[in-house]
This record gives C-alpha cells, structure tokens and sequence, in this order.
C-alpha cells in the first residue's frame, strides 16, 4: 500500500488501463452477442 | 518506471478510452445519419423508379440485389452456407428456402445492427409496413413483392421458414434493436415480375 500510495501516477496507470482494457472487452461481447443472435437459428 | 513516462502513458490511455467508448455509443447512430443524408438526397425517388424498372435487356447483367425504398435499402444478395460470414457481408439468402425464379418462400436474412460493417443492412427493416413495395433483381429479372404482414415473433418460432405454395418474399431480422430478444419478420407477396 505504501509503495502505490508513494507513486500516484502508477496507480492511476493501472485503473486506466483496466478500463480500458474493460471497455474493449465489453465492445467485443456487444458486438458478438448482436450478430451471434441471428445466426444461431440457421446454422 | 519513471514519472514522466507514466504521466504520458496516462494521457494516452485516457485518449485510447475515449475513443473505444465513443466509438461503441456513437456507432449505433451511424446508420440514422446515414438514412438523413440518402433522404435528403432524393434516394428514395430513385428507388422507387428502380422498383418498377426492369434491368434493360442490352445492359450488363447486374448482380442479385434487394431494393426496399421505404428503407432506402438497395444491397446485394449473398449466397453460400455459412451463416455467420454471409451476414457479415450483408442480406443473405437462406439457402433452405427458396429463390424468387422458384416461386415457394424465399427468405432473406440481415442483421439489425452490428458494430462491424456494414453495421446491419436491416437496421431501418421496421420502416417497411404493410403496403410498401420491395424489388429483388434475380438473374436479370425484375421481381416487385408488396408487403403483406408484420409480425414480431419469439426465435424460436420457425414456421417463417416453412415453403408457400404462393410467392413470398420473407424478410427476417432481430428486434428490438439494442436487445436482440425476438425477431422482425416481413412477409411480401408477388405482384410482378419483369
């Protein structure tokens, strides 16, 4: 804990890049949910 | 690492983080400002001419297209097996049906929306109510259908696919649009053929 709170910038690195990385994930389940749905029927 | 790495990594975070949610709530309004610019171009005139006019005899043979004017909707039909990849390409035939040369129920698939291209050739597929004209180019030939029946219907609910013995044109679809939950299906029947 006293090493993160020593370098604040480093902290904020690895929620951003959390995020990120989130919001890519969510993007991809968004758009593979969406067109996964309609082809299930007609494989 | 150092701090002045780290505060230049941060910004370029920030920035990659803007764009991914950007692009994944401003994507879905795409298709809208689309159907603006086409209607105020008068697409919509020349679709419905394009309805009634059959490919000229002396022209080049023109690719398999659906034409829906009340969508501003002219795409090309793709063929083969594999769901996934057709509909990735846009309306795609269902190879179980029929075709229009056949009579029977020919049944077309889109997607309603997609974050990928051509982001769901289907996306405005509720603008076609009863009435409307649709025009499949089949082989050369002019095919005009007009819209029947709407219906909303659970996915499950395959009795869309089954043959007619009248010519129908069956368009199918997700609905509503953000929560793929039930199916928009459109059956046209055959008014003309050119």
């Amino acid at each position: 804990m006293k090493k993160f709170s020593a370098n604040p910038e480093a902290v904020k690195f690895w929620i951003l890049l959390a995020i990120l990385l989130l919001s890519i994930g969510l993007a991809w389940y968004l758009n593979s949910s969406l067109s996964q749905s309609l082809t299930d029927q007609f494989k | 690492m150092n701090s002045k790495f780290l505060k230049r990594a941060n910004n370029i975070l920030i920035v990659l983080i803007i764009v991914v949610n950007g692009y994944v709530i401003a994507t879905p309004f795409y298709p809208r400002l689309i159907f603006l610019v086409h209607s105020h171009q008068g697409q919509a005139v020349q679709l419905k001419q394009a309805v009634h006019q059959p490919p000229a005899a002396s022209a080049p043979a023109q690719p398999d297209h659906l034409i829906i004017p009340s969508m501003l909707l002219d795409q090309p039909i793709n063929e083969g097996t594999d769901a996934y990849a057709e509909l990735d390409k846009g309306v795609w035939r269902w190879p179980g049906g029929s075709s229009p040369d056949k009579a029977g129920n020919t049944v077309l698939l889109g997607h309603r929306f997609t974050y990928t291209t051509p982001k769901g050739v289907f996306y405005f597929l509720d603008k076609a109510t009863v009435g409307s004209e649709i025009g499949l180019v089949w082989n050369n030939k002019l095919y005009t259908y007009k819209v029947a029946a709407t219906k909303v219907v659970p996915p499950t609910d395959v009795s869309i696919l089954a043959p007619t013995t009248e010519p129908t044109l069956t368009l199918y679809t997700c609905t509503p649009l953000w929560n793929p939950k039930s199916r928009l299906v459109i059956t046209a029947l055959l008014e003309t053929t050119k």
